[in-house]
């Protein structure tokens, strides 16, 4: 599903990912880890084309994201779901409306974007919160609108970033429950997390990046180019 | 899915100008002024123009006559005429004798007219007269010029002295217009643009947002386009309402200062076309200025 082969990205000359190779299959749930700086965020980044890899191949679903035309990304980006550690929501505008906005690129008719949106609150526990206002909430339910946003289309890889970085372990928990669901339901989800606590109640493949190699966890393609561990 | 799209686009709108009024009121203000300015000043050179053209048609030029027997036969005057058919194609000279003249002055004297009763003699001429217009290229001087000196002709009696100056003056004040409305709609678009700049970046992260779930750069566009478009037919529509006012209130007193006008007929100032352009342009300038905000922002 996502693969990179030999990919480098450096900003100012300080490499952020060097020589990385990787291979995420279809309907896996894959880890990052890795300390601060390690590359996590860069990764993310380059599968949703909100970064350009200096050099290497990337393939997302088959395509080559490095040489994708800017006007075919959003297209891509809508089966790409992202979620992130500051959730990235609409301060005013309410939760149905944050959630629907996913839909509402795709000009669906506005019924049909309601009836995905209560459909999608009521998967992550928030129906009743449909027309509150995000500043209104908590971080967990904050966090769990940006996931319903971010899955609301049914995309085909869904990204996080840090999504349990500024909630406490009973949420994160909750957050990691509806990750879970999603990936059983299909859809390729990839963590990036510095948090050990969460690789530690939710043993999944890891991916150990530092200084923009992958240590452990490369899976098929390791950065040398040759089958890494899983 | 096109109204779903249109849907959205004009709730994103709206709601964007209900949430940042004092953006979508600068905006629209802003617009509103220059545009009085200038539908103010594109009617005023209208109606000066439409002044001239009147008094252009009322314009005759004449040519006295030398009474018959003074150097002049009817001969001579037949030629004349002859003459200046040639020179200025079109009816043919009209020939008014000085009895007609002092009648046609006495009535326009009104009450004073019996005072001309009182003269030992008829001063005036008799004369040729042909419409000024029919003269080509305002060729007033070269006619006249042409004509000194022949027989029959005493004098040579044109309006159409001051009307070629008042045109020149006219072409070269409707260039400095042209440059003044230029210069005034690209500082509006300036201003209106650097506050929609200021709407856009405050605006950036529902951009990210909107960019990151996969909307194309004409979906993040349509909003600011049509919020831009509404908030300029606004400030047009008030520079229309506005200039309505204004001269409804001050055309009565205008041909009460000025007679001449009343009796050359000039219709009040085009205000149909000056709401509807002040409207059209509004629009433009709005879109224009939105336009090139969100451009300059989705390419930074």
């Amino acid at each position: 599903m996502i693969q990179f082969f030999h990919v480098t990205k450096s900003y100012r000359n300080q490499p952020a990912l060097a020589d990385l190779s990787l291979d995420i299959q279809k309907g896996e749930f894959v880890f990052l880890t890795g300390p601060s700086g390690a590359g996590k965020t860069t990764l993310l980044k380059l599968i949703f084309c909100a970064e350009r890899a200096q050099r290497g191949q990337i393939l997302v679903g088959g395509r080559n994201v490095t040489r994708i035309r800017e006007s075919a990304i959003p297209y891509l980006r809508r089966n790409v779901g992202v979620v992130f550690q500051d959730f990235k929501l609409l301060a005013n505008a309410t939760v149905a409306e944050n959630v629907g906005v996913t839909l509402e690129v795709l000009a669906l008719p506005r019924t049909e974007v309601q009836r995905r949106v209560l459909a999608m609150l009521k998967a992550v526990g928030l129906e009743h919160k449909a027309d509150a206002l995000p500043p209104r909430l908590s971080g967990g339910e904050q966090q769990r609108v940006a996931i319903a946003r971010a899955l609301v289309n049914d995309p085909t890889i869904l990204l996080a970033d840090e999504p349990t970085g500024n909630l406490d372990a009973d949420l994160t928990l909750d957050i990691l429950t509806l990750l879970s669901d999603a990936n059983a339901r299909g859809t390729t989800v990839v963590v990036a997390t510095h948090d050990q606590h969460l690789l530690a109640i939710h043993p999944r493949r890891t991916v150990v990046l530092s200084g923009g190699r992958a240590v452990a966890g490369g899976g098929g393609i390791t950065s040398a180019g040759t089958p890494g561990d899983r | 899915m096109i109204l779903a799209r249109l849907s959205y686009v004009m709730r994103r709108a709206l709601r964007a100008m209900v949430q940042s009024p004092f953006g979508a009121v600068t905006v629209t203000l802003t617009i509103a002024l220059a545009l009085s300015a200038l539908g103010a000043c594109a009617g005023t050179g209208e109606l000066v123009r439409r002044g001239l053209d009147l008094w252009a048609k009322d314009l005759r030029f004449s040519v006295l006559l030398a009474d018959l027997g003074e150097g002049c036969s009817q001969a001579d005057r037949d030629r004349l005429v002859e003459r200046l058919h040639l020179a200025a194609p079109g009816l043919p000279p009209s020939f008014v004798s000085k009895a007609d003249a002092l009648r046609s002055m006495r009535d326009s004297f009104g009450d004073l007219g019996p005072v001309l009763d009182e003269l030992p003699e008829n001063p005036l001429r008799d004369l040729l007269e042909i419409p000024s217009e029919q003269i080509a290229g305002g060729r007033f001087a070269e006619l006249a010029h042409s004509l000194q000196g022949k027989p029959c002709v005493a004098d040579v009696d044109y309006g159409g002295r001051w009307l070629a100056p008042a045109q020149r003056m006219l072409a070269a004040l409707r260039i400095g217009l042209v440059g003044l409305f230029a210069l005034l709609v690209g500082v509006t678009l300036v201003l209106v643009s650097n506050t929609f700049q200021l709407a856009v970046y405050a605006r950036r992260d529902e951009i990210d947002i909107l960019k990151l779930v996969g909307a194309t750069d004409a979906f993040v566009r349509l909003p600011f386009l049509l919020e831009g478009l509404l908030e300029g037919l606004v400030g047009g529509g008030m520079a229309g309402l506005g200039l309505a006012l204004g001269f409804a209130a001050g055309w009565p007193r205008v041909l009460a200062a000025v007679p001449p006008l009343v009796s050359l007929g000039l219709q009040p100032f085009p205000l149909a076309q000056v709401a509807l352009g002040t409207l059209g342009l509004g629009g433009l300038l709005g879109l224009i200025a939105s336009g090139l905000s969100v451009e300059r922002f989705l390419r930074a």
